[in-house]
């Protein structure tokens, strides 16, 4: 009788500890927020909807430019983090800003520009190896002599200069400057920028 | 027809009229107006009391997509922040492109803005621009 009160017990106690359908319900509950929202931490570092903000200026100022009209075949361009320097305080994924311009670029322009994947070099000189070995066969498209050469490299910087004020909240202005290069002149073809400025405590970190 | 008869048609006369009434009253009382192409909508009543939209033109840009042109001046005694973003349609009212990036416009009170805004397709023809309070 004892051993059955006692499995008892255990079973009521064990049931008791049971987790409930809600994941995390004693914490704070995941929620799904809008990236084109301002963030609600104090921060004065980039955040999503800048970074979404920027990108998409950025991508109407390079489609209404009119220097790539003319031109007989789509510019191939390169988009990378490679030529997108940080010098300044922020910390932000730079990919993030290149990867984002990148995306919005090639869904709009719509086949007047190309987008020369550099990123990706290591996989497609891999690829064409075993196509001309024989390994694999030749696709479905065609063969080229080499891969595609750079007409435009997107390059670029983040500047900022913070200001600290005596009630410690802190200012930060950000410059981010954006530029086409013709690799083979060397000479800038389109240049834009994006401007901000933001004040608050500074205690956020950014990773 | 008996007089039970009689008292329950008029008590469902009742009903039907109390409820003909009701439905008019709430169509009337009803505020979602219908969007419309070329045209700026408010996201947040009381914003259209603090802002005026000024000298809206729709021109070509450089390339020949849709360039939209329009003064924000912000008619309050108080500053006020805005986002904007554009949406672009052709004449059938069907998106063109993805919606442009809620642009942030800090007026100070009196203040004008110029909000100088492209589209990226050249089946843009139409406007939806959409301004929220901060």
């Amino acid at each position: 009788m004892d051993k059955f009160l006692f499995t008892f017990i255990c079973m009521v106690t064990l049931l008791g500890c049971a987790s409930t359908k809600t994941p995390n319900a004693s914490g704070i509950e995941t929620k799904y927020v809008d990236p084109t929202l301002e963030s609600r931490s104090s921060g004065v570092g980039l955040e999503s909807n800048d970074v979404i903000n920027m990108t998409d200026s950025m991508v109407r100022s390079i489609l209404n430019d009119p220097i790539f009209v003319n031109l007989k075949s789509p510019p191939r361009i390169l988009v990378d983090e490679t030529g997108f320097t940080l010098d300044g305080n922020t910390r932000i994924n730079r990919k993030l800003i290149t990867t984002k311009l990148r995306n919005g670029l090639s869904r709009a322009a719509m086949g007047r520009m190309v987008f020369v994947a550099r990123y990706a070099q290591q996989a497609i000189m891999a690829e064409r190896d075993i196509k001309r070995t024989g390994m694999v066969d030749r696709g479905t498209i065609r063969q080229t002599e080499a891969t595609a050469g750079v007409d435009f490299k997107l390059v670029g910087s983040i500047l900022t200069t913070d200001e600290r004020h005596s009630n410690g909240l802190t200012s930060r202005y950000h410059f981010i400057n954006f530029e086409l290069i013709d690799m083979e002149l060397g000479v800038t073809v389109w240049a834009d920028a994006y401007e901000l400025k933001k004040t608050g405590a500074d205690d956020v970190v950014y990773r | 027809m008996s007089s039970t008869d009689s008292k329950k048609l008029l008590k469902n006369s009742c009903k039907l009229l109390f409820l003909c009434l009701f439905l008019t009253i709430k169509q009337g009382c009803s505020t979602s107006i219908p969007m419309s192409l070329n045209s700026v909508q408010y996201q947040i009543s009381g914003l259209s009391d603090l802002l005026i939209i000024d000298n809206v033109s729709l021109g070509k840009s450089a390339v020949g997509h849709a360039q939209l042109n329009m003064i924000i001046r912000n008619i309050s005694e108080k500053p006020v922040t805005v986002e904007v973003n554009t949406n672009w349609y052709n004449k059938d009212f069907v998106a063109t492109e993805a919606p442009s990036g809620w642009q942030r416009i800090n007026l100070s009170h009196q203040q004008s803005y110029v909000l100088n805004t492209s589209a990226t397709q050249l089946s843009s023809t139409h406007y939806v621009v959409n301004i929220r309070e901060i």
